[in-house]
C-alpha cells in the first residue's frame, strides 16, 4: 500500500498511532499529530509504500513529531521530534512540522546507517550506473540532482550517497528533494511538470520547499546502481558551464573527506571509496545553467559508455 | 647517557626503523600519490611516490639512517638546500609519529 492510496482523514488518523514508511533500503516508523503536516506529506511521499503497523518487522529508526503542550500552544504552537526518547533538536514552529521531519530523517540517517558508507551526495542514476554528486552545502547539488531527474536520470537520493557492498553498489533512498530560496523558481522554470510542495519562509535556511521524486525512481527503489560517474558540482554565476576531468587521486580525498562516516567504517570505508574511484569517471562541473550542465552530463553518459563497451 | 637494556634512543642515527605492519596497511596509488590507511590508527594518509618506497623497504628489513641516505638520498637529487641527511631524519620522524614505522634495537645493542 502507497501514501497516496489513503484519503487525508485516513492518513491523519494513521499517522497518529504511526506507520513503518519504506524508503528505499530504509524503514522508518513514522507518528504525527502536527495540524498541517498530513497533506503535504500525502502529496509529495504520494507513490511510497508504507506498512500501517510500524510495530511489525524491523525499522531502521522511529520519527516522532509531537505538537508541544502549555501555554505557548496558543501563540506560538510548535512541534518537537524524538526518536528512541533521543530530543536531538529545539522544537520547530508547527507550520514547519514537513520540513522539520525532513531534516530528521537526514540526521537520523547521517549519525545512525553505519551499515552504509554515507557520503554526503547526490546520486542518480543513468544506463544502469550510479552518478554520484558529492558537495558541500551552496554547490547546487540539491537543484542540479532535481533538475536532473526530470531529464531522465532516476533519483537515488538528494542527500545521501548509501554505498553497499565496500563500494560495488549504491542503494536508493528516493525521498523529496529540499531546494531552497531562488533555486525553487529556477526548478519550477526549468521543469515545470515538477511536483513542487508548499514553500516553508523564514526557516533557519531561508525558504525551503520539497520536490517529489517522480514516480518510476520510487517504484524502483529497490534497484541499486553500481558506481559509474563521480562529478563534484559547483554552482557560480556567470561563468561557462564546463565539464572537465578531474585527478582520481583528488577524487579519493574529497570523496573521503565528505563521508559522514568514512573513519568509522575504517578498512570497508578505505576500501569502498577506493572501489568508487576505480570505477567511476571522475569529473569537476562548474556551471551556471542547468540546462547546459544536464546536456553536458548526458554527452558525459554516452562518451564513457561508448568507451567502456570499446 | 645509558640507557637501560631494552630502551630505545630514537635519535641515535644507529638505530634501525621498520614497518612491521606493512601487510596491514590498506594502499592505494594515483598519479604517484599513495593513499595509505593505517588500521591501527584509522587514520588515512598521502604519501610521495618516495617516501612510498621508503616505507615499501623498511618493510623488507629494518634500515638505519646512515643507510636510508646511502640508499635514498640521491633520489633526492639536490630538490632543496637541506641534507639528504636532514630531510630523511625528519621524514623518518614524521612516519614514526604517524605510527607508521617503529624503531628496532640495533645489531651491537
Amino acid at each position: 500500500m502507497k501514501i497516496g492510496d489513503l484519503s487525508l482523514s485516513r492518513i491523519n488518523r494513521r499517522l497518529r498511532t504511526g506507520i513503518a514508511l519504506e524508503i528505499g533500503s530504509l524503514r522508518v516508523a513514522v507518528s504525527c499529530n502536527a495540524r498541517g503536516f498530513a497533506p503535504t506529506f500525502q502529496r509529495l511521499y504520494a507513490h511510497t509504500p508504507f506498512h500501517p503497523d510500524p510495530n511489525q518487522g524491523l525499522i531502521d529508526f522511529p520519527v516522532a513529531l509531537r505538537r508541544q503542550g502549555g501555554l505557548r500552544r496558543l501563540v506560538a504552537p510548535q512541534v518537537a521530534l524524538y526518536s528512541d526518547q533521543q530530543h536531538p533538536f529545539h522544537p520547530f514552529p508547527e507550520d514547519h512540522a514537513f520540513p522539520f521531519f525532513e531534516w530528521g530523517i537526514n540526521w537520523y540517517v547521517a549519525t545512525q546507517a553505519h551499515q552504509y558508507l554515507l557520503l554526503h551526495a547526490a546520486v542518480v542514476e543513468k544506463a544502469g550506473k550510479a552518478l554520484i554528486m558529492p558537495a558541500r552545502p551552496g554547490s547546487g547539488k540539491s537543484t542540479l540532482c532535481a533538475a536532473l531527474i526530470h531529464r531522465g536520470w532516476r533519483l537515488l537520493s538528494d542527500e545521501f550517497g548509501l554505498v553497499a557492498d565496500e563500494g560495488r553498489s549504491v542503494l536508493a533512498l528516493p525521498r523529496p528533494a529540499a531546494l531552497k530560496n531562488e533555486s525553487i523558481e529556477i526548478l519550477s522554470r526549468f521543469a515545470p511538470e515538477a511536483v513542487i510542495g508548499p514553500v516553508f519562509p523564514r526557516t533557519r535556511k531561508g525558504a525551503v520547499a520539497h520536490v517529489m521524486p517522480p514516480r518510476e525512481s520510487t517504484e524502483q527503489a529497490g534497484q541499486a546502481a553500481a558506481p559509474g560517474w563521480v562529478v563534484f558540482p559547483q554552482y557560480k554565476a556567470g561563468v561557462t558551464t564546463r565539464l572537465h576531468p578531474f585527478p582520481k587521486g583528488r577524487a579519493f580525498l574529497k570523496l573521503s573527506g565528505n563521508s559522514f562516516n568514512y573513519k568509522l567504517k575504517g578498512p570497508s570505508g578505505f576500501r569502498a571509496v577506493a572501489r568508487i574511484v576505480h570505477a567511476s569517471h571522475t569529473y569537476f562541473l562548474e556551471f551556471d545553467s542547468l540546462e547546459h550542465a544536464a546536456e553536458m552530463l548526458d554527452r558525459m553518459v554516452e562518451v564513457t559508455t561508448a568507451t567502456r563497451e570499446e | 647517557m645509558t640507557l637501560p637494556v631494552g630502551t630505545l634512543d630514537q635519535r641515535d642515527p644507529l638505530t634501525r626503523w621498520s614497518c612491521p605492519f606493512y601487510d596491514t596497511l590498506l594502499q592505494e596509488t594515483w598519479e604517484d600519490e599513495h593513499f595509505v590507511l593505517n588500521p591501527r590508527s584509522g587514520e588515512t594518509h598521502v604519501l610521495n611516490g618516495l617516501t612510498a618506497a621508503i616505507l615499501s623497504a623498511l618493510a623488507e628489513a629494518p634500515i638505519s639512517l646512515d643507510e636510508l641516505v646511502e640508499r635514498f638520498g640521491p633520489a633526492l637529487g639536490g630538490a632543496t638546500d637541506e641534507a639528504p641527511e636532514q630531510i630523511l631524519d625528519t621524514l623518518l620522524s614524521q612516519l614514526d609519529q604517524l605510527g607508521l614505522i617503529d624503531p628496532a634495537l640495533h645489531e651491537d645493542r
